[in-house]
């Protein structure tokens, strides 16, 4: 009996001497150390690239038709579109351009102009273009998404603008790789400005597109 | 202690927020479309007028005149006007703006009230178009009309040149000629009697395109 209860002491002597020890282990201070190293993933980089064009087009009156030229062949209003705020990719050296300036000259109403501009993904990483804001930096025409135009203060269209493809959820892949066309990363956009019958005479107007994009 | 802490804590946070902007500044990014656009106008203005009255209404009435600023109106202040009243109001126009033009009948307003032209009738009568250069003062239509035989008291006219209905189009620096009859009615009212009015004459275009 006299040996189990010494026994029994000796058990508990371990066990608390493996708590304490424990304790003591647990009440110190551990440092983790360790080093990380991110990686580089460059800029997002979507600019405008060639070809670039505006054409004139007009709707026949009679049979509805979109034609390319003014009407009856008639010269009277002029387009022009050119980029501007070039800039090149630190990662890829690949050069485009941040702006696209497009100016027309005696417009009247049903004038037409198709502007064929390009846009590249000339960085590293994908992205996509997730929303698209249209304006008039003067403040006097107000867009208006229902009627897919700029609108006067009575409501009334101005300047129809259409962009096909739609813009917005466009991805763009950083590849050009011809092997693999569906990682293509660039993409060509047609933007119709159409001078509506309530653009006034001698006016001049201004608009300004902003596409908004981010890692895809 | 305390104060250390916080301090480290704003720190901590002011590093995260530097950190989350300059992320996001590369990952996110804006290309931009900048559009102007400058509206052609329309400007079929008045070069030259006339208003030919007969000798028998010289008598009783006078007229004066004088075109706007822009150059689209003709106005014309008129006294002592009777029943049976006309006078013939020549006008030659261009085109001078950008675009053509469409060419349509005058619009008529009366001061000091529309009401008067109720009593009043009109007849328009175009000839063109012409080029620019043309030479108005041998034209037949224009230089050489006299009223009473080509311009004739019930409205009519007796030109050779035939007259074109409207609309027509005037092409850029193209002219035209408009003679329009105006010619007071039997039925003016008694409290018209010596009232002087003004009849302005409004060219009225549109686009031809």
């Amino acid at each position: 009996m006299k040996e189990k209860t010494l026994a029994l002491l000796t058990v508990i002597f371990i066990a608390m001497s493996i708590t304490g020890f424990t304790y003591a282990q647990w009440n110190d201070t551990i440092v983790v150390s360790n080093r990380m190293t991110f990686g580089y993933w460059g800029d997002l980089n979507l600019v405008f690239v060639y070809p670039l064009t505006c054409t004139e087009y007009h709707i026949h009156p009679v049979t509805g038709e979109l034609l390319e030229g003014e009407y009856l062949g008639k010269d009277v209003g002029n387009s022009d579109c050119q980029y501007d705020y070039e800039i090149t990719d630190t990662d890829t050296g690949k050069k485009g351009n941040k702006t696209l300036i497009i100016t027309i000259n005696n417009a009247y109403p049903s004038y037409e102009v198709h502007c064929n501009y390009t846009l590249e993904n000339i960085g590293l990483l994908p992205l996509h273009i997730n929303d698209t804001i249209i304006s008039d930096p003067n403040g006097i025409l107000t867009w208006d998404p229902a009627q897919g135009a700029l609108v006067d203060a009575a409501g009334n269209p101005i300047i129809n603008i259409t962009t096909t493809p739609p813009l917005v959820s466009n991805t763009l892949q950083p590849e050009d790789d011809p092997n693999t066309p569906q990682l293509e990363n660039r993409t060509e956009f047609e933007m119709v400005i159409h001078i509506a019958d309530n653009a006034q005479e001698c006016h001049t107007y201004t608009f300004q597109v902003e596409i908004m994009y981010e890692e895809a | 202690m305390k104060t250390t802490k916080i301090s480290a804590l704003f720190m901590a946070l002011a590093i995260v927020l530097s950190l989350v902007g300059f992320t996001y500044a590369h990952w996110a990014g804006t290309v931009r479309i900048e559009g102007t656009m400058k509206m052609a106008h329309m400007l079929i203005g008045i070069k030259s007028e006339k208003v030919l009255m007969s000798k028998d209404v010289e008598k009783y009435s006078s007229v004066t005149y004088e075109v706007s600023p822009d150059e689209h109106t003709l106005a014309i202040y008129s006294e002592n006007l009777r029943p049976c009243w006309y006078i013939w109001v020549g006008l030659v126009m261009q085109n001078q703006g950008p675009l053509p033009g469409k060419m349509k009948p005058p619009e008529y307003s009366y001061d000091p009230s529309d009401t008067w032209g109720n009593y009043f009738e009109t007849t328009e009568y175009f000839y063109g178009p012409y080029p620019e250069n043309t030479g108005f003062g041998g034209l037949e239509v224009w230089g050489k009309a006299k009223i009473g035989e080509d311009l004739l008291s019930d409205g009519t006219v007796t030109f050779t040149t035939p007259s074109v209905p409207t609309p027509f189009t005037l092409n850029p620096t193209e002219k035209a000629v408009m003679w329009i009859w105006i010619h007071c009615k039997l039925d003016l009212p008694d409290d018209a009697k010596g009232d002087t009015i003004t009849l302005y004459i409004n060219i009225v275009d549109d686009i031809a395109i």
